[in-house]
């Protein structure tokens, strides 16, 4: 080999090695800072507020923090309730929001007026199933938001009611800050007993669910 | 004979690169599109350089500049509008991510920072790779 072949050879490595190790540091040192964080003040990971299934002191709390109007949440959250089925009274979910789309806080708060009327996660289900409707980033149609939430039965006057309500803005907040706070950048991002779950997938989820199951 | 100035050069973009992806794939900062517009400028010359200094073609410098020179615009158009010196108006992100506010401060260093300093340091490397080569000319 010549001097630049070893020149070429050595510096690729080096950087390289570098940017591996570096990656490794990061993620690691990133995991752990949030772990303090939520271990420290857990109220930030859910507030009383928030919409949750499952049993108050179920061994596995995850929380999730989700925005109606992203397409990664709507194709993720099949596999939630294939999660959610699988360990039954062991775990609870927990949703929180983190709005990253112009018509997310509007869906939002259509999402908690059905909640007050006690149909919160089929009108989840609902927007999430018909997100290619209404959500379409060309030409977007909040306004078909209203028609489905009749189709369930809903009483439409009093989600409109809601969308405008200053506590569900002023909650909408707390959830943006405490995401922020947690270094939620992307949505759907898992907290599963407090740590956070760094890839997104059945997999991941399923076997954080289960290690959090074991070792409490 | 590779001058090293020239391997200087590709190091520095090699690193530069791989410093940018970090910023975006591990520590999750989005670009923002000013960014995007020197990555544009910065990627290629990691393998351009790599590739002539492989091949052993004197031209590369000249396949290379424009990258660097489209780099330097950019990086200093981008400093200015970080530290104030044009005004917002003319800052061409208002969707998205903001060109202006800093996403990291390293001492002073911030990202736009870093990339006025590689492009820099490249275009240096470079120009004193050509007068390498026009020694190595006159002498033979």
């Amino acid at each position: 080999m010549t001097r630049d072949r070893y020149f070429l050879v050595g510096v690729s490595a080096l950087i390289i090695t570098a940017f591996l190790w570096g990656a490794y540091w990061y993620k690691s040192s990133e995991a752990k800072r949030i772990e303090a964080l939520t271990m420290q003040s857990r109220e930030q990971l859910v507030r009383p507020y928030s919409p949750s299934l499952g049993p108050a002191d179920a061994k596995v709390t995850i929380v999730e923090f989700l925005d109606p109007e992203c397409e990664a949440c709507a194709g993720f959250y099949p596999s939630v309730k294939k999660v959610m089925a699988e360990f039954k009274d062991n775990v609870r979910l927990v949703i929180r929001y983190m709005p990253f789309h112009p018509n997310s806080p509007y869906a939002v708060g259509i999402l908690e007026g059905a909640r007050k009327q006690g149909k919160y996660w089929e009108a989840l289900e609902t927007l999430f199933l018909r997100q290619p409707e209404w959500a379409s980033h060309h030409a977007p149609k909040p306004e078909l938001l209203m028609g489905y939430m009749k189709d369930l039965g809903l009483d439409v006057d009093r989600i409109k009611a809601t969308t405008q309500d200053a506590e569900q803005q002023s909650r909408l907040q707390q959830d943006q800050q405490d995401g922020t706070v947690l270094g939620v950048t992307r949505t759907p991002s898992f907290f599963v007993n407090g740590k956070p779950v760094q890839n997104l997938g059945y997999e991941e989820l399923r076997s954080a669910v289960e290690t959090s199951l074991k070792n409490p | 004979m590779t001058s090293p100035y020239l391997l200087l050069a590709w190091a520095v973009s090699l690193t530069a690169t791989l410093g940018s992806l970090f910023f975006s794939e591990v520590m999750r900062l989005p670009p923002c599109s000013l960014c995007w517009y020197q990555r544009i400028a910065l990627f290629p010359l990691a393998l351009i350089l790599l590739t002539g200094i492989v091949a052993r073609d004197r031209n590369v410098t000249k396949y290379a500049w424009p990258f660097v020179g489209i780099g330097l615009a950019l990086a200093g158009y981008h400093n200015l509008l970080e530290l104030g010196i044009i005004s917002e108006e003319l800052a061409p992100c208002s969707m998205g991510v903001s060109c202006k506010a800093p996403t990291i401060n390293w001492f002073g260093f911030t990202i736009p920072r870093l990339s006025l300093l590689a492009f820099v340091a490249i275009g240096v490397f470079l120009w004193a790779s050509r007068s390498v080569v026009k020694e190595v000319k006159n002498d033979s």
